[in-house]
């Protein structure tokens, strides 16, 4: 049987020969694997998927690149970036030094029309009140520092 | 390969074995509509683990996700097939082993001109999965011992074995049928 003995050394193969040759049963029980292994392989050619099997798995969800952000969602983050960058302005233009006048006044001025649409005024008597004015208008509570005892009293009027 | 997208590494490493894929899960399963559920769940594994395949044989890669989503789903819906003599006690293993060797002694006595393809289908029904699983693997895939030891994650001793009896259970099942 060579295509038995095909992956057998010359030596082991003989001696498999040898015993095939005096062990009648076992090519029998040779000849029933097969057998055996035909039958597996004899419907190989209807052993295969249906065509929507290849077709679901190349459409799946899964397997797609990601989505693009939508409209509104990049709308969104304009309207958060220009809150947070009002917010830096405001703060950056408390620390200013009392001779760049013009400029903070322009920037003073620019702040103000960013948050125009205010309900009310509120009286500000210290910084705890101004703080929580903020609320609702920046997406974070900026630090308001107390610059009363400094050159700036507050002015009743939430700006500076 | 440092340009290719996951989607392009999907297509080449996995999508070739996709005939192959659903022979394993077909005879695990014993089901040609289960093995195609099982099949895209393996292909979902597949993709979101593309990048760990470091090179080597894809369709053995492929075929490890495949029969260990088919384990996943026999476990889940038909666990008694997943049993294995092995875990029995020694007794009923000689009991089993006796019953096998009677046959031995006469094998043209079991012979059968043809077997058909709907008894042995049967007959493997009747196996348990884990002696289905490496007779898939060597005479359906024409795998030799050591893709299926890595494939089935068991020593190459163990397959040869397991090979060996899941072919004497396999002839009694169909002998058994037919008398």
């Amino acid at each position: 049987m060579p295509i038995l003995t095909a992956r057998l050394d010359p030596l082991e193969a003989r001696s498999f020969e040898a015993r095939l040759a005096s062990e009648p049963a076992l090519a029998g029980e040779i000849e029933a694997y097969r057998l055996l292994r035909s039958a597996l392989r004899s419907d190989l050619a209807e052993d295969v998927p249906s065509p929507g099997l290849k077709r679901r798995i190349m459409s799946s969800p899964a397997l797609r690149p990601p989505r693009h952000i939508p409209a509104w969602g990049s709308l969104a983050a304009s309207f958060l970036a220009g809150a947070v960058l009002a917010g830096s302005i405001t703060l950056g233009a408390l620390h200013r030094q009392a001779g760049d006048e013009i400029a903070s006044e322009v920037v003073s001025a620019h702040i103000r029309g960013l948050m125009a649409p205010m309900p009310t005024d509120v009286p500000s008597s210290d910084h705890h009140t101004i703080k929580p004015w903020f609320n609702g208008k920046l997406a974070f509570a900026p630090v308001v520092p107390d610059l009363g005892t400094e050159a700036f009293p507050w002015s009743g009027q939430g700006s500076m | 390969m440092g340009d290719a997208t996951d989607q392009d590494r999907f297509a080449e490493v996995f999508l070739p074995h996709l005939v192959d894929a659903f022979r394993l899960a077909r005879w695990l399963s014993g089901s040609r509509i289960d093995a195609e559920d099982i099949v895209q769940e393996a292909s979902l594994r597949a993709f979101k683990g593309i990048r760990g395949f470091s090179g080597g044989d894809p369709r053995a890669w492929t075929l490890t996700i495949v029969r260990n989503t088919s384990y996943s789903w026999l476990a889940k819906n038909r666990p008694s097939a997943l049993v294995l003599t092995e875990d029995l006690d020694q007794v009923s293993r000689d009991r089993m082993d006796q019953s096998s060797e009677a046959l031995e002694r006469t094998p043209e006595a079991a012979l059968i001109a043809k077997v058909e393809a709907e008894q042995i289908r049967k007959a493997m029904a009747t196996l348990p999965v884990p002696f289905r699983e490496v007779l898939v693997l060597r005479e359906i895939h024409g795998l030799d011992y050591r893709a299926i030891a890595e494939i089935a994650e068991l020593p190459i001793g163990t397959v040869m074995s397991r090979l060996a009896r899941a072919r004497r259970k396999l002839l009694e099942a169909v002998c058994g049928d037919a008398s």
